[in-house]
């Protein structure tokens, strides 16, 4: 019967789309790897004590090999990597969700006071430069992962926001919604059975392309010394990698695994996003759209993180492309 | 059951900062009256502001002068629950049936969503009713759980009736319902119109811009340009004996297998409707147009029992 395959759950839906599938294994490994780390690790990762194993190359039983300066095995700091990562991740792309949501609801469908004042306050945040005042917070208020996902989804909920906005402001003017108001319903009523439901797609999409892109600029910020110190990811084991001398002394595979931890990561977000995206809507062409709508929910502040980890001078493209 | 005295619309333009502020007047000064059970035509070129009319009967659309009574009441002066006790025994179909249906919900949904909202009724009624619905309008039980996406225009217009008589309303506001659809989906449609119109007791104001399915269903008739009347009387009066000279180029323009007529054309455009010239609205296009219809606007006329004009020169 049609009914039951239409209702059947998103999961089998994205499990039968080619790229999803690949998303949901890697992120099915990812998770695994996060919550079971301790029991699957084969060493210690916080063991800085280890100076006689310092500096080894990959082999047996230091799979990744160890630190030149502190001896730690790398194999198992990846794996504690992935907790870091797919918590900031997972976490803020929830958060963003929900603000983006009610803003944008509120936005749409509160009224032309709500809409103007949080509309001028997207433009306001827009213009925030955000690395800085990360950089300030973090110190007045200590670095710890609360406090970056907290920063990231009071500057991220911004483009989501509009995205729902605009998708309310289409619902609203629908037939059926006129239909229902015709038939003496509340606005409470239109909000729940018909808005709620009429931007659900859009949530859960952005929410996995938003959970991916949160991953890259957790990984930057760690790299920038930002987060929690005492915690091991990607990003602080990138800079420890080149604090610690891996490109001196030619230890690639120090440099190597951070980076594809951060790759599979947010690979394995970005299918399922993607997966969703064709999923809810079959029919979109798959050229640049779903870039830009990446780039306008967190683009911004990647483009900075990234700016800020190297020299280059800031190319102006990603900001033209990113404003819609 | 329906009475509309003198209402007009307008709605503010964006213009400059510093330029002053226009309007477009979309309705200017229309009066209607529909008795129970009758069928009203609304026939007009599109933009004449058919839809803005019909938007302020039903209460979505507050005018900017005038009154709209249903059932005597006046509906912009009623209370908030009153206004929706009264806007529940007014439905509405719309013209185009792919927005006018929620693509995630099923058809028991949808025709069941009036009642669900209204209240009181058991989950055991609202799917008898559908059933019931779904008989009257043509279509099989079995499809009260596909979505809409499953069925073709003419379908999900008939699924847009259903819903819309579900609750028993008294008035049927039916904005373009046909434009919308294929010729045979068309007249099927038109005579699912006719019968529940004759098995239910409906009064329709049925809005089209298609003058051979006005005169086929309404029993009288408004023809509407730039936002007013030019001529309302009963339908057969209208169509055998027209007063208006925009009523005599309509009726020319319909195609016909009659050789022998030469189509009056209409030259010009329609005025625009923010700066609406003085005098009689239709004088820039009219082929009959004298001196004093630019001047002078024309007031609506009887000048065949029942049948009124405005107009300087009506051809009698």
């Amino acid at each position: 019967m049609r009914t039951t395959r239409r209702k059947n759950n998103l999961l089998a839906k994205i499990w039968h789309h080619p790229q999803g599938q690949v998303g949901l294994i890697l992120a099915g490994l990812l998770v695994f790897a996060a919550v079971a780390a301790p029991w699957i690790t084969p060493f210690d990762p916080y063991d800085v004590t280890q100076r006689a194993e310092k500096g080894l190359a990959p082999g047996w039983p230091h799979l990744l090999g160890t630190s030149i300066s502190t001896g730690q095995d790398i194999f198992s700091m990846l794996i504690y990597g992935a907790r870091v990562s797919l918590l900031v991740g997972i976490v803020t792309g929830l958060a963003i969700a929900f603000l983006g949501a009610f803003m944008g609801i509120l936005a749409g469908y509160g009224g032309r006071f709500w809409d103007t004042l949080i509309m001028r306050l997207v433009d306001v945040m827009l213009v925030i430069p955000t690395l800085p005042l990360t950089i300030v917070l973090t110190n007045l208020f200590g670095k710890s992962y609360g406090m970056i996902i907290f920063i990231f989804t009071i500057f991220g909920w911004v483009g989501l926001a509009r995205v729902i906005r605009s998708q309310v402001l289409v619902l609203k003017s629908s037939n059926y919604i006129k239909a229902a108001q015709l038939a003496g319903a509340s606005r409470r009523y239109i909000m729940f059975r018909h808005i709620l439901p009429g931007v659900s797609n859009l949530l859960i999409m952005s929410t996995a392309l938003t959970s991916a892109g949160i991953m890259v600029a957790e990984a930057g910020l760690s790299f920038l010394g930002l987060g929690d110190p005492t915690a091991i990811s990607w990003g602080k084991m990138l800079a420890e990698a080149q604090s610690g001398g891996a490109l001196l002394f030619g230890h690639w595979w120090w440099i190597i695994a951070p980076g594809i931890g951060i790759f599979l990561s947010v690979f394995a977000f970005m299918r399922i996003g993607l997966a969703l995206e064709e999923v809810f809507n079959p029919r979109m062409k798959r050229s640049g759209m779903l870039l830009r709508l990446f780039k306008s929910i967190n683009g911004s502040y990647i483009q900075e993180v990234f700016d800020a980890m190297d020299d280059r001078p800031e190319t102006d493209e990603a900001g033209k492309e990113a404003a819609p | 059951m329906l009475k509309v005295e003198n209402l007009a619309i307008s709605f503010p333009v964006k213009a400059g900062l510093f330029s002053k502020r226009r309007h477009i007047k979309a309705v200017r000064g229309v009066s209607l009256t529909i008795q129970k059970g009758q069928i009203f035509g609304l026939v007009g070129e599109s933009g004449c502001g058919k839809s803005t009319l019909a938007q302020a009967v039903i209460g979505m659309q507050r005018p900017t002068q005038g009154q709209v009574f249903f059932k005597g009441d006046d509906l912009y002066a009623l209370s908030t629950p009153a206004f929706r006790a009264a806007r529940q025994n007014m439905q509405m179909v719309f013209q185009d049936p792919f927005s006018a249906l929620n693509p995630r919900f099923d058809v028991q949904r949808i025709i069941a969503e009036p009642m669900h909202i209204r209240g009181g009724f058991s989950g055991e009624q609202m799917e008898g009713r559908v059933l019931e619905l779904l008989n009257l309008v043509g279509l099989s039980p079995e499809d009260r759980h596909r979505y809409p996406s499953d069925f073709s225009g003419g379908q999900r217009q008939r699924i847009g009736i259903a819903r819309a008589i579900s609750l028993h309303p008294e008035l049927l506001i039916l904005d373009e319902p046909v434009s919308a659809l294929d010729v045979s989906v068309h007249a099927q449609i038109m005579n699912l119109l006719m019968d529940l119109h004759e098995e239910l007791g409906l009064t329709y104001l049925f809005i089209s811009h298609n003058l051979a399915d006005v005169k086929d269903i309404s029993h009288s008739v408004g023809v509407m340009y730039l936002g007013s009347f030019m001529e309302y009387g009963p339908t057969a009066q209208v169509f055998a004996q027209p007063l208006h000279p925009y009523t005599h180029s309509l009726l020319a323009a319909v195609l016909t297998l009659d050789q022998q007529k030469e189509p009056v054309i209409t030259r010009g455009d329609i005025p625009s409707p923010i700066e609406v010239p003085p005098g009689c609205s239709f004088a820039s296009r009219c082929p009959l147009a004298q001196p004093k219809c630019q001047v002078e606007t024309p007031v609506l006329l009887e000048y065949r029992p029942g049948q009124l004009a405005a107009c300087h020169y009506p051809v009698i």
